[in-house]
């Protein structure tokens, strides 16, 4: 049902392009679509064995994406960089069908915690190198953390948490 | 000097691009080697112009492929230690994860990437990898006790660390020479182990001699290109 849902989209989208408007459907299959990830999202969130937080990632990255792609195309009409929305959305669109499919099937194991992790790092690198960065920006500014870009020794208050086992650390 | 070529391998890459407090929950996630890492990467933005941080492939598709890991590594260690946060573990993991692959990103960002030949690469893969087998190998008194050669022995073969040295010697080839340096707190390959106060580092010094390669941690790196840190 969902691969059909990504497919119905995927075709939507690829007929807005040069349009003035997007197809009349296409918001209300975003709807759809972002329900389902809730609902796979929530399902990982509230999964207590370890290695669930991967899939609720994953799960959650792409439902971050998907909101952003709907308030995109809600306001598709006066935008002024049409095409690029097009691309961008039929860059994501399959990344995150992956990323459902993943989410939605798996089984906790090492070979699936790294499939959720590959797609969901793909899909930020295709968020991060076009106009949807900002959702991700976003994501950590609702830490009231300012993203510092290349001022990295900003010191921040807290607890530092150094890993136990490290393999690189001297004796 | 002239400007030094810089490699950071994926022991830099990741500790530098993990650190986030999250005030809503009042906790901090950072790497050990966040702090010794970033004063590397705020030189090489300042120096950005002269394109002295190079980027090695490997060191980027290993550092995607184990920042994750790592996060979880950290956050698990991390609750475990402060009772009461376990509830939140999805939320610090996923919020963790969204800033430190944007950080990445934006560290590879400072480096400059070139294309290398493969086949040239494979070609400095087999030279390596016949360096590993010798020092495996290797006897004598002088190496009789060398922690970080019975490290490397440990881990070998290191498949990882030898494409990322094989990726640097291609590089140095192509720019025609100079002086190249990979920052790293590998202790069991690049960069010497300091053990009761005792420096091991047969390995570091064989690569220096077949490879004319520097490696060190970012601290040592940075002073022998003369910058200090905290300028």
């Amino acid at each position: 049902m969902q691969q059909q849902l990504v497919q119905e989209i995927t075709g939507m989208v690829h007929r807005t392009r040069g349009m003035p408007e997007p197809d009349p459907a296409l918001l209300g299959r975003l709807d759809k679509l972002e329900l389902l990830l809730e609902r796979v999202r929530d399902r990982w969130y509230n999964d207590p064995n370890k290695g669930s937080v991967y899939f609720y990632h994953a799960a959650r990255v792409a439902w971050l994406v998907l909101r952003e792609m709907k308030a995109v195309f809600e306001n598709y009409e006066s935008s002024t960089n049409q095409d690029t929305i097009i691309k961008d959305s039929l860059d994501m669109l399959p990344l995150i069908d992956d990323i459902i499919k993943i989410a939605e099937t798996s089984k906790i194991s090492e070979e699936s915690i790294d499939s959720a992790s590959s797609k969901s790092g793909e899909l930020m690198d295709v968020v991060y190198d076009n106009d949807f960065a900002d959702v991700l920006v976003r994501d950590m500014n609702s830490t009231d953390r300012k993203f510092v870009g290349f001022n990295l020794t900003q010191p921040v208050e807290g607890i530092i948490y150094t890993p136990g086992g490290s393999s690189t650390k001297d004796e | 000097m002239n400007d030094p070529y810089i490699i950071p391998d994926t022991s830099v890459l990741v500790p530098a691009s993990i650190s986030l407090y999250i005030p809503e929950f009042q906790t901090k996630i950072e790497h050990e080697f966040h702090a010794p890492s970033t004063p590397l990467f705020d030189l090489l933005a300042e120096r950005y112009p002269q394109k002295i941080g190079c980027l090695v492939r490997k060191a980027k598709t290993e550092s995607d492929s184990i920042l994750n890991r790592t996060i979880d590594q950290i956050i698990s260690a991390h609750l475990s230690a402060h009772p009461g946060l376990e509830n939140l573990e999805q939320d610090i993991f996923s919020k963790t994860a969204v800033e430190s692959k944007l950080r990445l990103k934006n560290l590879t960002r400072l480096l400059d990437a070139r294309d290398l030949d493969e086949d040239r690469v494979k070609a400095n893969l087999a030279v390596v990898e016949a360096m590993s087998a010798d020092l495996v190998k290797r006897r004598g008194k002088s190496n009789k006790g060398d922690k970080q050669l019975s490290k490397f022995r440990k881990n070998h073969p290191n498949s990882c660390d030898e494409r990322i040295l094989a990726e640097t010697i291609t590089l140095k080839q192509d720019v025609g020479g100079g002086d190249f340096m990979i920052a790293s707190f590998d202790g069991g390959f690049f960069v010497p182990r300091t053990v009761s106060g005792r420096v091991f580092d047969a390995v570091t010094m064989e690569i220096w001699k077949r490879f004319g390669i520097f490696c060190g941690r970012p601290a040592e790196v940075l002073a022998r290109c003369g910058w200090s840190q905290g300028r």
